[in-house]
């Protein structure tokens, strides 16, 4: 160790080392008192920390994922304006068919002047439960993209607000779609879960327009 | 002396103490999990990644693509994501009992993807995207991932699984083929899909 | 007078001793230190890249190396394994050398084990440049350079136990619990980490809770200690005046202990963990407020009286910035943690804000100020150039508030706007663009400061300038606790 030897040394080294020579003393602890204001503050954060882990214990399980358990609903909840609804729902749709519903030539489809959006609305109930396969024409002009089933995504009440969305915007003007319709399509469909093609979805149409007529 | 055994026993015990309460009781906890039957056709659910989409996921990994997306979905009430339909439901732990690595990220830089194959199935859309991004979402600051793809001059001959792509995009006498890399990234996130409705993410 | 220190004079005994343990500790400190400031360059460059690829995505766009999914974790890396351990492990063996009164232990194995902890910041990088890396925050490195961070650890580790046993002086001082600890920390912490997430011990989510227990006690265990350690040692050695309360130190240590390890789940709140380990995680970042309570108290009242020294002394200036940025960055952690403020901003920019807050803010200053402290010390030179230093604080401290300012305010309105379904996604792109540029803006301002603060170490490395002249401060006049050292010296020498 450096101290036996120290006394020793030559000034010469020590003053070398002014950078080391100039410092002030090594640190000491003060001991002021722990003020009482700042032991309140831990109490009252300690305190915090038992409330907040007694209220939001999930009951210590593996299987809870919401801090609190599910409050039940009291009563019916106020209805949604389906256009409202439908305009969240329809942001899943943007990406192809675009926020103005115009869509992109040769790829999606555009819902504007369609008769399938404003046409048979258990047609087009029928193209977001099982989604539907490329190449399909709108227009005089075919599309060749594929389109995502939307069955296990919404509900029977969001898919009809979608529809009633698409159904009356950008000029498109058709009567609101009802979810006991989108319902009965999906029970319809429950042992059909493949997506439609342009001839099994005219198909289909076909057989529904004669039980119509019937 | 007494002091440093003190000090080295304390920070000891104290990481121990975190180390089984954040990690060890968890994963022993999630040990119950078990996959679930589909009725309809007699699916697992959830089911280990395989063929192509497993090789994507290498890809999905490389590339970095967690550091800008996220997988996870929360719950309905607690932030926009069910409304901006990143998912029907919450994600939850069993939903990831095959993932390895587990890929949740932390940053939206991007959209969530935890559900991009159920939104979003169609190849051709995500081989624009990955190609260039503009292409389908104009304004976006994803890069353009054209090293997944090769340029194959044809002509007048379409080559197989060539992507259409817009004209203003597309040299002319050429066309863009996906490299076996990026058919297995889009093949991964084609199985991005967290909708099967598992009981505990009901509450 | 008030800016007059009180204390004891210091022995020429005492003075000699110094002498010699910095001696003992030059080498390796020199290699670990001058390693980081390689490493700090080479972050900022990094980081300037995917900064400004966020912006232009098209910038070096087509480059599979440069892309942003790989540039940013070496960035995080780089700044993580290879600027702030490297910084932290020479300020370590340094302070540690000096408040055991002993010499630094094994000085060539020491230095050695810098260059271990080199390559494997060197194999890491490159490999996940080359798309070997494992998307895993702060674990990106693949598994097989775990060794080349685990073994220098552990030596670590080994020379400060050694150092604290064969300890001379008979206090402990409140640093050296810190540092020990940290040392404790760092190898259980990594080794865990690495073989949960590469040797599947755990699986599914857990992995991503391991993921976090690491990232997030990574800084709360291994780089915060040692800065609180270097503040708790720098404020007190440049003032000259004692550490505020025994008991608020001893308090604020056992309670970071005990607490900072339970904070890392709040990075995964609302994902797919049971509500008992988020709220664990909010419970251990809220009470995170009682340690971060005492380092302030502390820093605070051993300055008063003395702030007008942060006009002159450069180690000062840089370790009390980043002494108050602690309090500031750990305040915002903690409230960050809530569930309420996470449903806004977790998943925004504004994390990244903080981020940097924390480990640029608080960490990376103190580093900066015990690097002014300790180089002249450990190179018997001066610093060649005052506006340098001043170039560096400026540009530093200028750079980080507007970069974490920026970034958390964009944040804060990018989780909004998400949250709000109504906004398509990609307006809130559009809308925190203009708030990356300028993060490319304050990271250049931050970038010139780290160049200057490197031509300044070459200098005093290279002895470009020799000087024997006292110190480098910021301004020129000598302050008058200068002259009350030199009188106590020279009473000292008469009595001698």
């Amino acid at each position: 160790m450096s101290a036996p030897h120290s006394d020793n040394l030559p000034d010469r080294i020590i003053q070398m080392h002014e950078q080391a020579v100039r410092e002030m003393v090594e640190p000491r602890d003060g001991i002021s008192p722990t003020p009482v204001t700042f032991l309140l503050m831990c109490f009252f954060f300690t305190a915090w920390g038992g409330y907040y882990i007694a209220d939001n214990p999930g009951n210590w399980s593996g299987m809870e994922y919401n801090e609190k358990p599910a409050t039940v609903a009291a009563g019916p909840s106020a209805p949604i304006d389906p256009m409202v609804m439908g305009k969240e729902v329809f942001g899943a749709c943007t990406q192809c068919h675009q926020g103005d519903g115009k869509g992109v030539a040769g790829t999606y489809p555009p819902l504007v002047a369609s008769d399938y959006v404003t046409g048979d609305e258990r047609r087009l109930a029928a193209i977001l439960v099982n989604g539907i396969n490329g190449p399909f024409v709108v227009n005089g002009a075919t599309y060749s993209s594929e389109m995502p089933k939307w069955r296990d995504y919404f509900n029977d009440e969001e898919i009809a607000a979608v529809m009633t969305y698409i159904r009356n915007s950008w000029g498109n003007k058709a009567p609101a779609v009802g979810k006991d319709t989108v319902a009965k399509v999906r029970a319809e469909l429950a042992d059909k879960p493949n997506a439609w093609t342009a001839s099994s979805l005219a198909e289909f149409s076909a057989v529904v327009a004669k039980g119509e007529t019937k | 002396m007494n002091r440093t055994f003190l000090v080295i026993l304390g920070a000891f015990l104290t990481i121990a103490f975190s180390l089984s309460g954040l990690v060890l009781i968890p994963n022993w906890q999630f040990q119950e999990h078990k996959p679930v039957v589909n009725p309809r056709d007699g699916s697992q659910y959830p089911a280990p990644y395989y063929g192509l989409a497993l090789q994507g996921r290498d890809v999905y990994v490389d590339q970095g693509c967690a550091y800008c997306h996220t997988q996870q979905v929360r719950p309905k009430g607690y932030g926009g994501d069910i409304r901006r339909n990143w998912g029907n439901r919450r994600t939850v732990a069993r939903d990831y009992m095959y993932e390895y690595p587990i890929l949740l990220g932390t940053m939206r830089t991007g959209p969530d993807l935890a559900n991009i194959g159920a939104r979003q199935p169609a190849r051709d859309w995500h081989y624009l995207h990955l190609y260039n991004p503009q292409i389908t979402s104009a304004g976006s600051v994803m890069p353009r991932y054209q090293y997944l793809f090769r340029t194959v001059k044809a002509g007048e001959l379409v080559p197989a699984g060539a992507i259409p792509l817009p004209a203003a995009f597309q040299a002319e006498g050429t066309h863009i083929v996906p490299t076996a890399r990026g058919e297995q990234l889009v093949e991964y996130l084609r199985a991005q899909n967290r909708t099967f409705p598992l009981p505990e993410a009901k509450q | 007078m008030s800016n007059v220190p009180e204390g004891p004079a210091e022995s020429r005994l005492e003075q000699v001793s110094r002498i010699l343990i910095d001696d003992s500790s030059r080498v390796p400190v020199l290699i670990w230190f001058t390693s980081s400031v390689i490493w700090l360059l080479l972050g900022s460059l990094a980081a300037m890249i995917s900064s400004i690829k966020l912006h232009h995505p098209d910038f070096l766009g087509g480059i599979e190396w440069l892309t942003f999914g790989r540039i940013r974790p070496v960035h995080l890396d780089i700044v993580f394994f290879g600027w702030s351990s490297m910084a932290a492990v020479g300020a370590l063996l340094w302070l540690q050398a000096r408040l055991c009164h002993v010499r630094l232990p094994w000085p060539l194995l020491l230095s050695g084990l810098a260059m271990v902890w080199n390559v494997g910041v060197v194999v890491g990088s490159v490999a996940v440049l080359a798309g070997h890396g494992s998307s895993i925050e702060y674990l990106e490195f693949p598994a097989y350079c775990a060794p080349f961070f685990a073994v220098p650890a552990l030596g670590v580790l080994a020379a400060n136990v050694k150092m604290y046993l064969g300890k001379n002086s008979q206090h402990t001082y409140v640093s050296q619990w810190y540092l020990l600890a940290a040392t404790v920390w760092l190898p259980i912490l990594y080794v865990t980490a690495m073989l949960c997430t590469y040797f599947g011990l755990v699986q599914g989510v857990s992995q991503a809770i391991t993921n976090w227990w690491f990232g997030h006690n990574a800084l709360g265990l291994w780089v915060t200690p040692i800065a609180v350690a270097t503040a708790y040692y720098l404020i007190p050695k440049v003032t000259g005046r004692p550490v505020h309360s025994y008991h608020l130190s001893l308090l604020g240590f056992w309670s970071l202990a005990i607490f900072y390890n339970w904070a890392g789940t709040h990075h995964l709140t609302g994902g797919p963990l049971p509500a008992w380990t988020i709220t664990v995680g909010v419970v251990g970042s809220m009470m995170m407020f009682i340690p971060v309570i005492t380092v302030a108290i502390n820093h605070h009242m051993t300055m008063r009286g003395v702030f007008h020294m942060l006009k002159t002394s450069p180690t000062l200036r840089f370790t009390v910035f980043g002494s108050f940025m602690y309090t500031v960055a750990s305040f915002q952690g903690s409230l960050e943690a809530l569930r309420s403020h996470q449903e806004i901003t977790h998943f925004t920019q504004y994390t990244i804000g903080h981020a940097h807050l924390g480990l640029y803010g608080f960490f990376s200053m103190i580093m900066f100020g015990a690097m002014y402290y300790i180089f002249p010390r450990i190179t018997n030179n001066e610093w060649s150039s005052a506006r340098l230093i001043k170039v560096h604080f400026w540009g530093s401290s200028i750079g980080v508030l507007a970069y974490g300012i920026g970034l958390c305010w964009a944040g804060w309105w990018q989780g909004l706007m998400m949250n709000d379904p109504s906004i398509p996604f990609l307006q809130t792109v559009e809308y925190v663009k203009p708030y990356l540029i300028l993060r490319s803006v304050s990271g250049a301002g931050m970038t010139i400061a780290h160049i200057a603060f490197a031509i300044s170490v070459w200098r005093i490395l290279s002895r470009h300038h020799f000087v024997m002249s006292g110190p480098t401060l910021f301004t020129t006049e000598r302050p008058a606790w200068r002259e009350f050292v030199n009188e106590q010296n020279k009473r000292e020498e008469m009595a001698q």
